[in-house]
């Protein structure tokens, strides 16, 4: 009995063993919903001496609002990713609360199941693309319509570059260093290269965190067929510095918290399905750079000289078409508030958005945002502001729909395309306004103060579409005035307003209108488009 | 007459040895007894040898929403004890381990392998009653080597929870007593673990459990069984960081039936549900279902 029990024991001990051997551990792991970062500063092509070209490798050079030339030396940004913000339905309300309670929010891992953190801060004027990994997120299925970042103060020393500049964001966010040149406000870009004079200054601040939700230009529905998402976070430099006192900058902490604001307004993601977009704009008259004040030769039907005194224009509702459909341009919004944002539609506030008489003379010439990506050679907008946002209160409109600079009235809307000038200014010094915008605009009692009751007669909204290859390329925007005037004599006015404000019954309007690729109506008589000439890639 | 009550209190001990080791809040610090299956209940007699299968189904949940992590775990695990002598048995005991993770954002991962072997024994240090033994009460040590698989997918390692054990060395020490007066039996033990440094940083809080456990034989071949498990353990370190979600106080209540087949084979089935929580951070553990099969030679 005693032998047989051995035997058993023996043969199981036996089988076991041979079960050991044969067996050894395996595993599989299925990734779960993820969203890739990575950062990357975005210059335009505004400036001639575009920041981003050759020959700068360790400073960036651009012009801000104002005009001032920056070159800027330093500017370090310590961005972390927060968490996908899910689209506002009523549970993700609630998570979305619960998030915001959790100081780390949802990038912490468990056990290390998820999550990186970013690999550094962004550095706007590291060589080549300047991209910088900001890590991952993990997310559970549902959908999402942005991205909620911090400017976290850090402790880390940054990579070394910009020469002796202290490059420590110890306890701070952002680190920056410009030289800036006062004197070039009002200059043209052709003569910013011989003024020298400059100052340099180096700034730290946002000491406290910061957060933004930059949102996106459609949700992103994450679940168990779509689990990776790829998100780049497109910091827009040349906007940091707008409206900040330069000799204030390196010491008062109001001038830091705008530097702040400015940075976290310069900024706007798009996804890996989308493509960025840089859209650069020009203001010019007879080919010379659109400057206030500034006198043009040869402008007109009798090649008058033409002084500007305003330059502004709106364009809304962009998309890109193409072989792969419509693709509606998501705008990033400005922190100068020239770009409004809404359900899907936009409007853009363009040029020397402040005009000429403004204190501080301010011009928008560029603009950012994210679109699908796909095959598409044609940027299209509409030059004007749609017709049901064009009729509301200046008081109460959102910006840059509040320009009264730009405003009509209730009834008649905005002035779509605003450029002031003097004709004949060596001699009769002729104002010569042109001003589109809708006309006909009538609710029963042509009360100013009130909407109209229906369409307007004449919308004049001119639908504009550009080569978008030329401008993905490197490609200007350049509205240039003068060749909308070309049959127009600048120097003399026959009737109606002083140049061309839409008038049907203006003469100076006949040869102005139809070349915005408008229809027009002249006492009556239809008078066909021309194809627009006022806006070209260049 | 001690033939008499043998049969029964054999009965009643192999009954007993199939009892479960209660729920596992985590597959390094167990709730209960778990090698109570392979001592046995009944009075140690010198030269017996034992193989035991236990079968273990359970389910947990660290960490909430984004960040919850859902552990499923049927654990295998074969073991053979021999009584050296009437006092004292040895035994060793290898689980095969399957584990599926969950997270909140439909990442997964599954694993299976061997995990840590225990070697364990036990010594009678009291014992009374003539000629029917009643009380038995001795000393339980012992300790996890770490024999575990380190699982890779794509020759990285899968993360630390799919993996089957945590890899660690911990000793054990703890007592028990027994008690037998036919049909009832009862049995209470407590074991205190010790534990090293796993793999991949982890590192296991120390545990403390321990259980209660009663049953009542129907009739020679039957049996019902009830109990209730504890456990207390400290928190795990991952990299030195101290997880939040781990750790505390546990205690679960067991309804089983026990049966005997074929003279020398017995089988247990049971359920464990958990009726105490006051576990660190966010932990929900599910019940858990045990089938274990105990044979003489």
């Amino acid at each position: 009995m005693q032998t047989n029990a051995m035997l058993r024991a023996a043969l199981v001990a036996a089988i076991s063993c041979a079960a050991l051997v044969a067996c050894s551990g395996n595993g599989e792991r299925e990734a779960g919903i993820e969203a890739s970062l990575r950062a990357t500063p975005m210059g335009s092509h505004t400036a001639s001496h575009d920041g981003g070209g050759a020959g700068h490798a360790d400073y960036r050079q651009f012009r801000r609002a104002d005009g001032m030339r920056i070159d800027l030396q330093l500017g370090l940004v310590n961005l972390v990713p927060i968490a996908l913000e899910a689209c506002p339905t009523a549970s993700a309300g609630v998570g979305r609360v619960l998030a915001m309670l959790n100081p780390m929010g949802a990038a912490v891992a468990h056990a290390g199941h998820g999550g990186s953190p970013p690999a550094g801060a962004v550095n706007a004027v590291a060589g080549g693309e300047g991209v910088v990994d900001l890590g991952a997120l993990i997310a559970g299925p549902g959908s999402y319509c942005g991205l909620r970042v911090a400017l976290q103060p850090g402790s880390a020393a940054a990579p070394k570059h910009g020469g002796e500049l202290d490059t420590s964001l110890d306890g701070v966010a952002i680190n920056v260093a410009p030289c800036y040149y006062p004197d070039t406000v009002g200059v043209p870009d052709t003569e910013l290269d011989s003024i020298s004079a400059h100052s340099c200054v180096q700034a730290k601040a946002a000491a406290q965190p910061r957060r933004i939700t930059l949102p996106f230009s459609a949700p992103v529905t994450l679940d168990a067929e779509h689990r990776q998402l790829d998100l780049t976070v497109v910091l827009r430099y040349e906007e940091w510095f707008d409206g900040i006192d330069m000799t204030q900058l390196a010491d008062a902490a109001a001038e830091q918290a705008r530097l702040v604001d400015n940075i976290l307004a310069a900024m706007h993601v798009h996804s890996g399905d989308e493509q960025n977009l840089a859209l650069a704009f020009a203001a010019e008259v007879n080919g010379d750079q659109a400057m206030c004040g500034a006198a043009y030769e040869g402008v007109g039907s009798t090649a008058q000289d033409y002084e500007l005194r305003d330059f502004r224009w709106y364009v809304s509702d962009l998309e890109l078409r193409g072989n792969d459909g419509v693709a509606p341009v998501r705008l990033a919004p400005r922190a100068d508030g020239t770009v409004h944002q809404q359900d899907g539609r936009n409007v853009a506030l363009l040029g020397l958005v402040e005009g000429c008489d403004a204190p501080a003379p301010a011009r928008t010439l560029a603009l950012a945002g994210a679109a699908a990506a796909g095959d598409f050679d044609q940027l299209c907008f509409t030059l004007g502001v749609p017709a049901d946002r064009n009729h509301g209160d200046i008081a109460t409109a959102p910006t840059p729909l509040n320009s009264t600079a730009m405003a009509w009235s209730w009834l008649g809307g905005r002035k779509f395309v605003r450029v002031d000038g003097i004709g004949d200014a060596d001699g009769a010094r002729q104002n010569f306004f042109v001003h589109l915008g809708s006309t006909g605009c009538t609710n029963g009692t042509g009360d100013p103060t009130a909407p109209p009751d229906g369409a307007c007669a004449q919308p004049n909204q001119a639908e504009i579409c550009l080569d978008y290859t030329a401008i993905a390329g490197g490609g200007r925007i350049v509205a240039d005035i003068a060749p909308v005037l070309a049959d127009a004599d600048i120097g003399s006015d026959a009737a109606g307003a002083p140049g061309c404000m839409s008038g049907t019954t203006d003469p100076e309007c006949l040869g102005i209108v139809p070349r915005f690729g408008l229809d027009f109506t002249y006492n009556g008589e239809p008078i066909p488009r021309q194809e627009q000439q006022f806006l070209t890639v260049r | 007459m001690w033939y008499r009550f043998r049969k029964p209190a054999l009965l009643a001990g192999l009954l007993l040895v199939l009892a479960p080791p209660a729920a596992l809040a985590c597959s390094t610090c167990k709730c209960g007894d778990y090698s109570i299956t392979l001592l046995g209940a009944e009075k140690p007699y010198a030269g017996r040898l034992r193989a035991v299968v236990d079968l273990l189904a359970r389910s947990e949940t660290q960490g909430t929403g984004l960040n919850a992590r859902k552990t499923e775990e049927l654990r295998s695990t074969i073991g053979l004890s021999y009584a050296v002598s009437d006092d004292l048995t040895v035994a060793a005991q290898l689980p095969w381990v399957r584990k599926t993770l969950d997270d909140g954002n439909l990442a997964s991962q599954e694993a299976e392998g061997f995990g840590d072997i225990d070697l364990i024994g036990w010594w009678v240090l009291h014992r009374s009653g003539e000629p029917v033994v009643r009380h038995l009460a001795g000393v339980r040590f012992g300790v996890r080597l770490p024999t575990t698989d380190q699982v890779r997918e794509g020759g990285s390692r899968l993360d630390i929870d799919v993996q089957p054990d945590a890899g660690a060395i911990a000793p054990n020490l703890g007592g028990w007593y027994r008690y037998y007066r036919f049909p009832w039996m009862l049995t209470v033990s407590g074991v205190a673990f010790v534990y090293g440094d796993g793999h991949q940083g982890f590192s296991p809080g120390d545990a403390y459990t321990a259980s209660l456990l009663g049953q009542y034989a129907i009739n020679a071949d039957w049996a019902l069984q009830a109990g209730l498990d504890a456990r207390h353990s400290g928190r795990n370190r991952f990299s030195g960081v101290t997880d939040p979600d781990s750790g505390g106080i546990l205690a679960a209540l067991y309804a089983g039936v026990a049966a005997r087949f074929l003279g020398e084979l017995s089988i247990s089935a049971g359920a464990q549900v958990p009726v105490l929580d006051d576990l660190n951070g966010a932990q929900d553990e599910d019940a858990s279902l045990r089938l274990s099969l105990a044979y003489d030679f």
